[in-house]
């Protein structure tokens, strides 16, 4: 990695820490208890290892997803795996988790409000912080293979994306805590923006 | 019990086998097409991304379902195979994201490149599982030609 995309990464770790901190204020004003959201790392990678980049490819994600338009595009995708999503409920509303086989339907609405939350989150402040117009679309929520969706988002990415920057995030509350990812899938123009903008604002700074 | 050599077969992928081996992979929009011949236990996978190449070339033979299966069946006739006894099974084409997709139509369009190929060569399509809008993973047994089928929450063998 070259030193100007290290540095660049730096940046996208500390604005993706202050969006954390927004999303966790806004869950814990919502569900009127305390709760706390870290950045536990981020990292870069080739566009095509994503879907191996943490989980065995054949297991069921939750997932929202986020197209970006603006000045350019890309995908921000908040996941988690099957037993964490089944565990955000004890999390967000005190309820015990079930030991349903599949995601039922209050699952399914947690991980979309709090896909929703984290994902504007992170967006708004990256916006703030590079000066770069994101336009994010009407969330849309999928449960699936991880490589299965990996698959087509490359499909729709794969003509002008070279990397994918995963955001290591862990949610607790108590002493129960679980951790999920956020997966941000620029096209190369929009990277190329987004760190020419981090690193200027940073010299400004 | 048949001892099978595991292989993970990526995007873009075309394996051709003799031995017993277990192909495994994980499709969305994705096509996955599976050969067998019987009679001399060859068989093949590939799995393709695109229908054809947008502008007629083809940067990667194996991501476009126009030059993976032509090249997969000529892999397998190199192996012995013959295409009077060679069987299909298609996989794959699911339309997951097909509301935001600005490539809207590619999963039925790689389904329509197999079939087309297979009814131009005469090889028949034995078995299919595709469409739906969820994605599968496929598991083929080369010295069988069965192939297992899983989505999230099912199990079957095609």
């Amino acid at each position: 990695m070259d030193s100007q995309i290290r540095q660049a990464m730096e940046q996208f770790e500390a604005v993706f820490q202050r969006g954390a901190a927004a999303a966790r204020e806004t869950l814990a004003l919502m569900m009127n208890r305390e709760l706390s959201m870290k950045v536990l790392g981020v990292r870069e990678m080739a566009f095509e290892d994503v879907s191996r980049f943490r989980f065995p490819e054949d297991v069921p994600v939750a997932m929202i997803i986020l197209r970006l338009s603006g000045e350019a595009n890309g995908f921000l995708a908040f996941l988690m795996f099957e037993e964490s999503a089944k565990k955000l409920n004890q999390i967000l509303w005190e309820e015990t988790p079930e030991s349903s086989e599949v995601l039922n339907l209050s699952n399914v609405s947690a991980i979309k409000e709090m896909g929703n939350i984290v994902g504007s989150c992170f967006l708004n402040k990256l916006a703030d912080a590079s000066g770069v117009e994101l336009r994010p679309s009407e969330p849309i929520f999928i449960y699936d293979l991880m490589a299965a969706i990996m698959e087509v988002l490359m499909l729709e990415q794969s003509l002008t994306s070279d990397r994918a920057i995963i955001v290591d995030t862990e949610i607790r509350s108590q002493e129960e805590g679980i951790s999920f990812d956020v997966l941000f899938l620029p096209s190369n123009t929009l990277f190329s923006r987004l760190c020419a903008g981090l690193l200027a604002r940073e010299t400004h700074d | 019990m048949t001892e099978r050599k595991k292989i993970n077969l990526p995007i873009g992928g075309i394996v051709v086998v003799r031995e017993p081996a277990e192909v495994a992979t994980v499709l969305g929009s994705c096509v996955s097409v599976c050969l067998f011949d019987p009679g001399r236990g060859i068989a093949g996978m590939n799995h393709y991304m695109l229908p054809r190449p947008h502008d007629g070339r083809a940067p990667s033979v194996g991501r476009f379902g126009q030059t993976s299966i032509p090249e997969l069946l000529s892999r397998m006739i190199k192996q012995g195979a013959s295409v009077s006894r060679i069987t299909a099974k298609l996989f794959g084409g699911a339309s997951m994201l097909e509301k935001f997709s600005k490539f809207s139509g590619i999963s039925k369009g790689n389904v329509k490149v197999a079939q087309e190929f297979f009814r131009e060569q005469g090889i028949k399509i034995v078995a299919q599982d595709v469409g739906g809008n969820r994605g599968r993973k496929i598991v083929f047994h080369t010295d069988t030609g069965r192939v297992f089928v899983r989505q999230v929450g099912t199990k079957e063998c095609l």
